[in-house]
């Protein structure tokens, strides 16, 4: 076995096809799933700042209207939750009767399938973690099955069971489930917590949409 | 795809291959052999001396270092009659001295000497102070009694011809020369060329063979048990294709350790 046998490029050219593909299939997956990882967090940590600030001081001005005309067309998730509330509003209170109980309702219904919108455009790719860390596993470990059997039929072609025969292919073998780790590690660490994470932003995006509806609802009262 | 997703690709891209690198560069060291020791520098003679050069076997006998057990004499330091149990044991040795001189011819004739020039000062120690005697006593007066005493001479005649290791080596090596043409074997398999197979040899005096038979076979790998049989033949048919093997000394032919019988070792890794 030549000295640089072990690196992982040579590992991976030594290999039979399946065990390539195999491989090149886990090597995506990790790419995959620290591409998500990696801007699943930007995401997260924009829309969490975005929002915390955008509710600050939406609970401080005074007038929902102006602010909405002036700061409301944000991307974040707060933003998007008070323009489906707003426009809502809009729309109850555009006619001569105004159905206050109705209206409630709607604005509540309306709040609520804000906030899941915005939630699952936020846990869009956390699925695709969630695969990966489960399946990446069994994925490396049926190229190592599939390389050891190689092997195995190697030496039963070449007669000869010396270690020198069988090693290089079962290390190469064995380098399909590191990848498979490789891959669902990071995977099923970062769905866990970003899973985290998003359950705690729609639990503020709920209480923020639940202010919000408190909110018009008094001014219902009000315009009575 | 918005840029956050743009990003997260990039880096992700950027990481994987910032690890692959550090794995081809790392991980190639790793799988390292150690590095190869220092080539010992060897030189081939041709001239080999196939004589003896054994040094003359010396004819002087082994020294008898028995001395006579005087033990009981000082057990008795507070004896109140030490000055009549002296006497006794004194006579014992100088009786017991003419014997072995008599009986020796010329060549121990300083030995006698110190027992002799020792009795008197022994006697007069005695007499001075017996407190004193009893601590000495635990050395026999005749400890150096043996020494050179018994002139004996060696009853195996001297052999014509010894084998020294230098004859030895010679031999060996003039043995190899003569069945290395023939350890080109074709093997097995490759791998095979581990095993090694311990052959006795017996030759006749004019260097032919008289009997090969396989005394042991080095394996070290299971693996390659189904080859030990072939090993074995082939180690058999190294040594009755190369011999006769001529111009060994027909002197050590016989002699302890000569080349009447002798173990080859059929070591294939060794002659590729």
């Amino acid at each position: 076995m030549p000295t640089d046998a072990m690196s992982p490029i040579a590992l991976f050219m030594q290999a039979d096809i399946v065990v390539k593909v195999v491989m090149g299939g886990l090597l995506l997956a990790s790419i995959w799933t620290w591409a998500i990882i990696v801007g699943h967090w930007l995401k997260m940590r924009r829309a969490a700042r975005e929002s915390e600030r955008f509710e600050r001081e939406f609970w401080k001005s005074e007038d929902i209207d102006s602010f909405y005309e002036k700061k409301g067309r944000g991307e974040h998730p707060s933003a998007k939750v008070l323009a489906a509330g707003i426009a809502e509003w809009r729309r109850s209170t555009a006619g001569r009767t105004i159905d206050k109980d109705g209206t409630r309702s709607r604005l509540a219904v309306a709040l609520h399938s804000a906030v899941a919108a915005e939630t699952d455009r936020l846990a869009a790719r956390l699925n695709i973690l969630a695969t990966v860390g489960s399946v990446a596993p069994f994925v490396g470990l049926f190229g190592t099955v599939w390389g050891i059997m190689r092997s195995f039929s190697d030496i039963a072609g070449q007669q000869s069971t010396s270690l020198a025969v069988v090693a290089p292919g079962i290390a190469e073998a064995l380098f399909a489930t590191a990848l498979g780790l490789f891959a669902a590690i990071p995977a099923v660490i970062a769905y866990n917590r970003f899973s985290f994470g998003i359950n705690r932003l729609e639990a503020r995006l709920q209480r923020f949409a639940d202010g919000f509806h408190g909110t018009l609802s008094r001014e219902l009262e009000l315009d009575s | 795809m918005d840029r956050s997703e743009a990003t997260g690709v990039g880096v992700s891209l950027v990481g994987h291959g910032a690890v692959l690198a550090v794995l081809v560069l790392g991980l190639a060291s790793v799988g390292r052999a150690p590095p190869p020791s220092d080539a010992i520098e060897v030189s081939f003679v041709d001239e080999v001396g196939l004589v003896s050069a054994a040094p003359q076997p010396t004819q002087e006998p082994p020294a008898q270092g028995m001395a006579p057990e005087t033990g009981p004499v000082d057990d008795a330091p507070a004896a109140p009659t030490p000055e009549p149990a002296q006497p006794e044991p004194r006579p014992t040795p100088a009786a017991a001295q003419p014997a072995p001189r008599q009986a020796a011819p010329s060549p121990a004739r300083e030995a006698p000497a110190p027992p002799r020039a020792r009795q008197p000062a022994q006697e007069k120690q005695g007499t001075s102070g017996s407190g004193r005697r009893t601590q000495r006593s635990r050395l026999g007066d005749d400890i150096l009694k043996g020494i050179g005493d018994d002139p004996t001479p060696s009853t195996s005649s001297r052999p014509t011809a010894r084998m020294t290791g230098e004859a030895r080596a010679s031999i060996n090596a003039a043995i190899r020369r003569a069945l290395v043409p023939c350890e080109r074997q074709p093997l097995p398999s490759p791998e095979a060329g581990a095993i090694r197979v311990d052959v006795s040899v017996t030759l006749s005096r004019n260097g032919s063979l008289v009997g090969a038979q396989v005394r042991r076979v080095h394996n070290d790998d299971p693996g390659l048990r189904a080859y030990e049989e072939r090993m074995r033949d082939l180690a058999l048919a190294v040594v009755r294709q190369c011999t006769p093997i001529r111009g060994l000394p027909p002197e050590l032919y016989d002699v302890p350790r000569g080349w009447r019988q002798f173990t080859y070792q059929f070591d294939p890794r060794q002659t590729r």
